[in-house]
């Protein structure tokens, strides 16, 4: 046991699929997810006391997570940015059926995001975690991420809906 | 509320999470969806499609041994995390140690008294030229005066001052008879200082005596101690002039 009574065992249990997935998505590769899912929980072992609410376990090491991968890609800038003040433009026509993408295709379009939008949006479609949430791990006013991830959504519609499903429903 | 205001609030609507939306927004949002098919319907489409797309970017496989390996980092860590705090404790007490030896020995270098040969000179010169005043100027400044048990002749002491007796440090007087040929201790034991209950009031050898002088002024005990075997030599009553 350590820090705030929490074992940072439990931690591990009940997160690291979780971390993983994020790291994952984040960095578009398994091999820097791991390293990013390791380092993680690295760090949170050294500031463990510094969780004060252990019900709020799982956005701190989101936290983390996002801060050692922004860390990892300060100054590489191999991410392009999409220019998504177009991609706000596009009407909001939703498929009647599921999606059926190739994995790697999803991926290449959250690659292709800039991290302030590709954040937001992971971490909405994870579903834990409210508006509210994301706002604080990002340390952003929730309208600025409503907006962000608005755009995103339309963003990620784009690149995923074939171009017949957005006409029919149009 | 009016579609388009609808379709925008639906943007960030998801069913089940009542804290996405304000509570008047989503109240109005959710009335507007009971009575507007067209509403309801661009919902379901976007909730299939945010389904479809969560589903997608949680469809992660994990790699089977990334559990095991975080467990081994993780004891790994904490180890050295134990390791570091128990030698950084080890490292205060060792540095609060070598803080204090080293205090203290600036406290005795400082406190250090300085030898003083000019006095110890005058000191035996007096000793030696008159040493009847020297024995009584000793006498005086530990308050033993009134202890000496027998009119001991003051002329003939040869060190006054502490001496260990039995591994205790007590006053102490040395005398020497005339000829030189025999020695006598004077012990002064404080009360309490030693048991004497049991010890004999005399001791006699072949060649020297020991006796044990009780209750003197304040409960002090005097041991004498001297070879020979009396104690006439060393008395004021022997009559020898110097």
């Amino acid at each position: 046991m350590v820090g705030a009574g929490l074992d940072i065992r439990e931690l591990v249990d009940a997160h690291y699929e979780a971390l993983y997935r994020y790291a994952y998505r984040l960095s578009g590769s398994a091999a820097d997810a791991d390293d990013l899912t390791q380092e993680t929980f690295g760090k949170a072992i050294s500031r463990l006391s510094q969780l004060r609410e252990p019900d709020r376990a799982k956005p701190w090491l989101f936290r983390i997570l996002r801060n050692a991968y922004l860390h990892r890609i300060r100054d590489e800038r191999k991410h392009k940015i999409v220019p998504l003040d177009s991609v706000a433009e596009i009407p909001d026509n939703e498929p009647a059926e599921g999606l059926d993408v190739e994995p790697a295709k999803l991926q290449e379009a959250l690659n292709a995001l800039d991290e302030t939008f590709r954040t937001p949006l992971i971490l909405f479609y994870f579903e834990d975690f409210s508006y509210r949430d994301i706002a604080e791990q990002l340390d952003l006013p929730i309208g600025t991420v409503m907006s962000r991830l608005a755009r995103a959504k339309s963003y990620l519609r784009v690149k995923l809906i074939p171009t017949a499903t957005r006409l029919r429903g149009e | 509320m009016d579609c388009s205001t609808a379709r925008l609030l639906l943007l960030f609507y998801r069913p089940g999470r009542t804290s996405d939306l304000a509570q008047d927004d989503l109240s109005s949002l959710e009335n507007h969806l009971q009575t507007c098919p067209a509403c309801s319907a661009s919902l379901a489409k976007q909730a299939s499609a945010q389904a479809a797309i969560a589903k997608m970017i949680v469809d992660v496989p994990i790699p089977s041994q990334l559990k095991t390996q975080l467990h081994a980092q993780v004891t790994a860590k904490l180890s050295a995390l134990w390791r570091a705090k128990w030698l950084a404790r080890a490292t205060a007490t060792a540095a609060m140690a070598t803080f204090g030896i080293l205090s203290y020995s600036a406290y005795q270098a400082v406190n250090r008294p300085t030898l003083d040969t000019e006095s110890l000179t005058y000191s035996i010169e007096t000793a030696m030229e008159s040493p009847e005043r020297n024995a009584l100027d000793w006498l005086t400044a530990e308050r033993l005066m009134d202890k000496l048990p027998e009119d001991f002749d003051l002329r003939f002491v040869r060190f006054a001052g502490k001496r260990d007796l039995q591994g205790v440090s007590v006053n102490a007087l040395q005398l020497e008879s005339p000829n030189a040929r025999q020695i006598a201790w004077v012990y002064f034991l404080a009360p309490g200082q030693f048991r004497t209950a049991n010890a004999p009031d005399s001791v006699s050898a072949s060649n020297a005596i020991t006796r044990i002088y009780r209750e003197l002024p304040g409960g002090w005990t005097v041991v004498v101690t001297c070879t020979g075997n009396d104690l006439r030599p060393f008395l004021r009553s022997a009559g020898i002039t110097t």
